[in-house]
């Protein structure tokens, strides 16, 4: 719901996974850039991505000129393998870097580092985790870093999605979120799984969302698909759609899955006119605010 | 002639003290006859710290001729335990409830607990006085107005009790001795009722119309709490501070001067509406550091639905102002309102989130007894809730159960995500 603005860190990790949206990106940017990425930014919220920002041995630096720039939210996208060194973790916390965007590829070690491409990353991204979550303060200041787990959705942990959540309950994230990253998988067969997991996290009072399914493959769990919310990326429109009452307010699908499976997809999925009780909010969402901030 | 025992209890949330309570005293004892012919003592419990049984000690020690609960929404559960143990213990003892959770649905309170004997219904003041009367002349309680009783097997309901025209009436529980000064935890109170009638809200009582204490009394309880030394921050239990411009600047005057600095006012609620750069003066005058304010939703049916206004150019003219001024801003949302949905909830959390208020507190619709929505949701909107206090919302027809444990768990996130950096 928060805008973060995004400052690119560099391509550097110890994963390798395939879905990397850093992939052919400058490995490790000089700090006067991306100091310079975070002036430009001049944002209240702030998302450090890469690769692994915290690599960077001038992550510290960077976080702090954020925080006098004016950032009040701080957040890293990471693979938590660095989290367990309680120096890097502590200093983090320091000096204002209190949201924490961690991908987890799967339930398992064998999933997870299939998907990562690093044997023994699970057990330390667990372990990242685990130590992020012993953080209950900052200079005598209750203090619990907010987690959001990100999990990317490949045929890998297709099947798993739910045991997925299950495993990661025991670290109470405060959000999972579910990003479509295989661009063969069948979005119906994906959103049957996802559904399962959405419903296992809403159980248990965790809040969780997907990316890359529009709304009609997601019907009856609208509220779960970030796309509905304004900000969020938008897809492409495919000629089935024409027909859907939720067109317009429908980010479509993402066009790399259209241009690898073709409209197939979307094809029976319609939402008749008039059937979503979400479509004239939904629309309310997609007005431009009234008031400039 | 042994004079009457009462016991007043209060529940509370941790930390906090009753008000309602030292006006009841303060009002009965200013009577000589009242004074002669009873004593009462104020007990304040703690919704976390004690659990009925330990109550229920307390008032069995004291062997008390009359035991009156305050009952809110929160601690009304425990309310509902010592009642149904307080014949047992007490048999003699009349148990009589007031307050906000019992006093709108008197009749329903007398038949669901039979160790009551009598409810308060409306404002407590006038009414208690008269059953301390009436109980200590042993006068039959129908010459009691304003109160719902249990005679025999049959409920009676008297006449209700006409409102305290002038509330400076009733003596300051400050300035009378019968409340002591407490460090961020004092209360005053400029005036009663509320001009807005929300559907969801009891704050006003649905007094027929507002009425002021004197600002003298104000000032003099504002020295007394100067003089104290003990309190550095205090509170008012007011619907709305700037209800008036000329009010507003009149109790900014007040604070500034009788306050001399030396105590400071917590955050105090306001209409973000009508805020204008006169209200910002009158605020920092009085040394105003915080302000809480709706919208509660900024979607104009729903809006229309609780009897609201929201007018979002003024609204973002007032946060933008409050900012400048260097006062924090915190912003509240309902969620489960009639007539929202899930999305409509994102709609209006998004526009607060871009007027960047330093908070934003998220809680779910508690339908409270006396209010509109009690009497009116579930015909008008299908609302239905939890009987049990605190009375959570269930769902309606706009907004479905399972739609709202849906928005009560992704506002738990949001929260997290916009408030943590204010730890």
């Amino acid at each position: 719901m928060l805008h973060f603005k995004r400052v690119f860190t560099g391509s550097g990790c110890q994963n390798a996974c395939p879905f990397c949206q850093a992939a052919g990106r400058e490995a490790e940017p000089s700090q006067a850039a991306v100091e310079a990425a975070i002036r430009e930014a001049c944002a209240e919220n702030i998302l450090f991505w890469g690769g692994e920002p915290l690599l960077r041995p001038d992550i510290n630096e960077l976080a702090c000129l954020a925080v006098r720039r004016g950032a009040k939210r701080l957040k890293v996208r990471t693979n938590a393998r660095k989290l367990v060194e309680a120096d890097l973790l502590n200093s983090l916390i320091e000096a204002g870097v209190w949201f924490f965007e961690v991908k987890v590829c799967g339930p398992t070690p064998e999933i997870h580092d299939a998907v990562c491409g690093r044997r023994g990353a699970f057990e330390e991204t667990m372990a990242g985790i685990a130590a992020l979550r012993q953080v209950t303060e900052m200079r005598g200041i209750k203090l619990t870093p907010y987690l959001e787990c990100v999990v990317p959705v490949v045929k890998e942990n297709l099947s798993s999605l739910e045991q997925a959540v299950q495993s990661l309950l025991a670290f109470e994230p405060d959000r999972i979120h579910f990003e479509l990253s295989d661009l063969d998988l069948p979005l119906t067969r994906t959103a049957a799984y996802l559904r399962g997991a959405l419903e296992t996290a809403l159980f248990n009072k965790v809040w969780a969302t997907t990316l890359g399914l529009p709304l009609c493959v997601m019907a009856g769990f609208e509220p779960h698909v970030r796309e509905a919310l304004p900000g969020a990326p938008t897809g492409r429109k495919l000629k089935p759609c024409k027909g859907c009452a939720l067109r317009d307010v429908c980010a479509g699908v993402d066009a790399a899955v259209i241009n690898r499976q073709g409209e197939r997809q979307v094809e029976g999925q319609l939402a008749p006119q008039g059937t979503s009780r979400y479509l004239e909010s939904l629309k309310l969402l997609r007005q431009p605010l009234k008031v400039a901030p | 002639m042994r004079k009457l025992r009462a016991v007043l209890v209060a529940i509370n949330v941790c930390g906090y003290h009753s008000l309602a309570l030292g006006y009841l005293k303060a009002y009965a004892l200013k009577d000589e006859a009242l004074r002669q012919a009873v004593d009462i003592e104020i007990i304040d419990f703690c919704t976390d710290c004690n659990n009925p049984r330990q109550i229920l000690y307390y008032l069995a020690r004291k062997k008390p001729d009359l035991v009156g609960i305050s009952c809110y929404c929160w601690g009304m559960n425990q309310v509902v335990e010592i009642c149904a143990q307080f014949k047992s213990i007490l048999p003699k003892a009349a148990l009589v409830l007031g307050g906000p959770e019992a006093s709108p649905i008197a009749e329903a309170w007398l038949v669901r607990l039979p160790g009551v004997d009598a409810v308060v219904k409306g404002e407590g003041e006038a009414t208690f006085a008269a059953l301390l009367s009436a109980l200590a002349h042993k006068r039959n309680l129908k010459e009691v107005a304003g109160l719902a009783f249990r005679d025999g097997n049959q409920l009676c309901i008297t006449a209700p009790q006409p409102l305290i025209d002038d509330l400076n009436e009733i003596p300051s529980p400050y300035l009378t001795g019968v409340l002591p000064p407490r460090e961020g935890v004092t209360y005053l109170e400029t005036f009663r009722g509320c001009p807005f009638r929300c559907a969801y809200c009891y704050e006003g009582k649905n007094f027929p119309k507002l009425r002021y204490f004197d600002p003298e009394r104000t000032r003099a309880e504002v020295e007394w709490l100067a003089r104290s030394g003990q309190v550095q921050t205090f509170s008012f239990v007011d619907s709305v501070f700037n209800l008036r411009p000329s009010k507003t600047a009149e109790l900014a005057e007040i604070i500034a001067t009788a306050g001399r600095g030396r105590c400071r006012l917590h955050t105090i609620e306001v209409v973000a509406e009508t805020i204008t750069e006169k209200t910002i003066d009158a605020f920092r005058r009085a040394g105003v550091n915080s302000v809480e304010m709706g919208p509660q939703t900024v979607n104009p049916a729903t809006l229309k639905n609780v009897h609201r206004f929201h007018n979002p150019e003024r609204f973002g003219k007032a946060l933008r102002l409050l900012r400048q001024a260097g006062i924090r801003t915190l912003c509240d949302l309902i969620v489960g309102l009639p007539g929202d949905d899930f999305f409509k909830v994102l709609n209006s959390a998004r526009t607060v989130f871009s007027h960047a208020p330093d908070r934003v507190v998220f809680s779910i619709l508690h339908v409270l007894p006396g209010t509109y929505l009690w009497e009116h949701g579930g015909e008008k909107y299908g609302l239905t809730f939890d009987p049990k206090p605190p009375h959570i919302a269930v769902g309606c027809r706009s907004f479905p159960f399972e739609d709202m444990v849906r928005a009560e768990v992704m506002c738990k996130a949001l929260d997290r995500e916009y408030n943590l950096h204010l730890q």
